[in-house]
């Protein structure tokens, strides 16, 4: 379905297809204006929207069904067909679930950001080289602060090692896609091109989703996005462990704060064989990326 | 003889509107049932599956074409994506269909509150709604039954009395 179509009403005829080209965000606000942000930093704003008018649109996205979507909800987003994600944000209501408050429902909702998903295919070419090890690969970890494409060249990487090349066969990639960000899955079917080896976890939290994996699946590449927790790492070792390449995605700023997380999540043991990617936004809009090896020192810097 | 034949005909043509009348009254609560059907499906589909509405409505085994039609045009109207909310597409489908269904009064009304149950809010709204539209959809197929039986007992008796006394006066 044209995104336009999910829009309230009101907004299809100020915002059609050309609008929405080059786009990477459309941002709703109760009281403001729809925003749509482009990649260049340029942004559009038409109308003012009101709670009718954003439920509306709650409606449509949800194939009005809000109430299937109740458990993405409770984690802040979920998934449209075409791979585009929703966020949300509202009103919170916790209910208390042994020692824990666990979030009970998100009600009143004021806000949405559907972040426009594009594949770009090729984009991350020039890394391949750089984490091929022979016939497998380096555990590798893309870095970068948010916005600036980490899960896009992830998935572009799974794709590219899943596809293989003339001298290189495909490799078998499990991928474990908590936020439904890598694969973009819509009632389980992946949205985005991920190559032909991969099996898809949708869903699933990464420590058992990779414990899940390794078990059913025997891959030789365990990808996952945004590794931050203690547990996450430690699932990270296991896989290193029983010799499956890990293939992931940090927040971090540069190369040295990866290293520190890695040592300081017990994983100083494989950095021989670990590859640090970072990327980088230029002005015009293009990425630099930078490859590292396990120690920080930099192997290789382009575009 | 044209006589004994004009006779036939009129008592014939009273029976056979006295059944029209009981078969249409059947209809209607089997109608009433298949409502109740659907909405304990709908109930299902919604605490355990978590369904999507466009699946439940193309998956939903209706016994009644006419059901099956109503929840097909609703999901195509669905998917337009025209509607501010969903309740005002099952109003204006049912006001689109209501010759289709010989539903009246109070389990017409139900029928149309039925929106809330398929558009709630959440998820605890549209169960609680459901149960609300079956259980008054319960009562009410409960006293469309006995008001049935009632009334055939008396339209039965009267029927065949009148018919009785059409002869004698006609013979």
């Amino acid at each position: 379905m044209d995104l336009q179509n999910y829009l309230p009403v009101a907004f299809r005829t100020q915002v059609d297809e050309t609008t929405l080209q080059g786009a990477e965000e459309i941002r709703l606000r109760v009281g403001q204006p729809l925003e749509i942000l482009y990649a260049d930093a340029k942004s559009r704003k038409f109308g003012r929207l009101n709670a009718a008018q954003l439920r509306e649109m709650l409606n449509y996205l949800s194939g009005y069904s809000v109430y299937a979507i109740e458990e993405e909800l409770r984690q802040g987003f979920f998934t449209i067909e075409g791979g585009h994600r929703v966020g949300v944000s509202g009103r919170t209501s916790y209910q208390k679930k042994g020692r824990w408050n666990e979030m009970n429902l998100l009600s009143d909702i004021s806000g949405l950001n559907i972040r426009l998903a594009r594949e770009k295919k090729g984009c991350a070419r020039p890394i391949l080289k750089w984490i091929y090890h022979g016939r497998r690969i380096y555990h590798t970890f893309l870095f970068a602060p948010p916005g600036v494409g980490k899960t896009t060249y992830l998935r572009d990487c799974i794709r590219c090692l899943s596809m293989g090349s003339t001298n290189r066969e495909g490799l078998k990639i499990g991928v474990v896609d908590e936020r439904s960000e890598i694969a973009a899955c819509h009632r389980g079917i992946p949205q985005n091109d991920l190559g032909p080896r991969t099996d898809v976890l949708d869903n699933c939290p990464k420590e058992q989703g990779m414990k899940m994996l390794l078990r059913s699946m025997s891959p030789e590449v365990i990808a996952v996005d945004e590794l931050g927790l203690p547990e996450d790492f430690s699932a990270v070792a296991e896989s290193a462990k029983s010799g499956v390449c890990v293939l992931g995605t940090i927040h971090a700023g540069n190369a040295a704060e990866v290293q520190e997380r890695l040592r300081g999540n017990g994983l100083e043991g494989i950095l021989d064989a670990v590859r640090l990617v970072g990327l980088q936004r230029e002005e015009d809009g293009t990425r630099r990326i930078a490859v590292y090896d396990g120690v920080g020192e930099l192997l290789w810097e382009g575009c | 003889m044209g006589r004994l034949l004009g006779i036939g005909l009129i008592l014939s043509g009273c029976a056979g509107t006295l059944m029209g009348w009981y078969e249409m009254q059947k209809k209607r609560q089997a109608l009433m049932e298949e409502c109740i059907r659907l909405f304990a499906h709908w109930h299902y589909a919604l605490e355990r599956e978590h369904i999507r509405l466009y699946d439940f409505l193309e998956e939903y085994p209706a016994r009644f074409v006419e059901v099956k039609k109503l929840l097909m045009e609703l999901k195509n109207l669905l998917e337009q994506n025209c509607y501010q909310s969903g309740r005002i597409a099952w109003k204006k489908l049912l006001e689109e269909n209501d010759s289709a269904f010989p539903l009246t009064g109070e389990a017409w009304q139900i029928l149309e509150d039925a929106g809330d149950a398929f558009f709630g809010n959440n998820s605890q709204e549209s169960l609680r709604n459901i149960e609300i539209c079956m259980r008054r959809m319960e009562e009410e197929l409960k006293s469309a039954r006995t008001e049935l039986v009632k009334k055939w007992k008396v339209y039965m008796p009267v029927g065949m009395l009148g018919g009785v006394i059409l002869i004698i006066l006609l013979v």
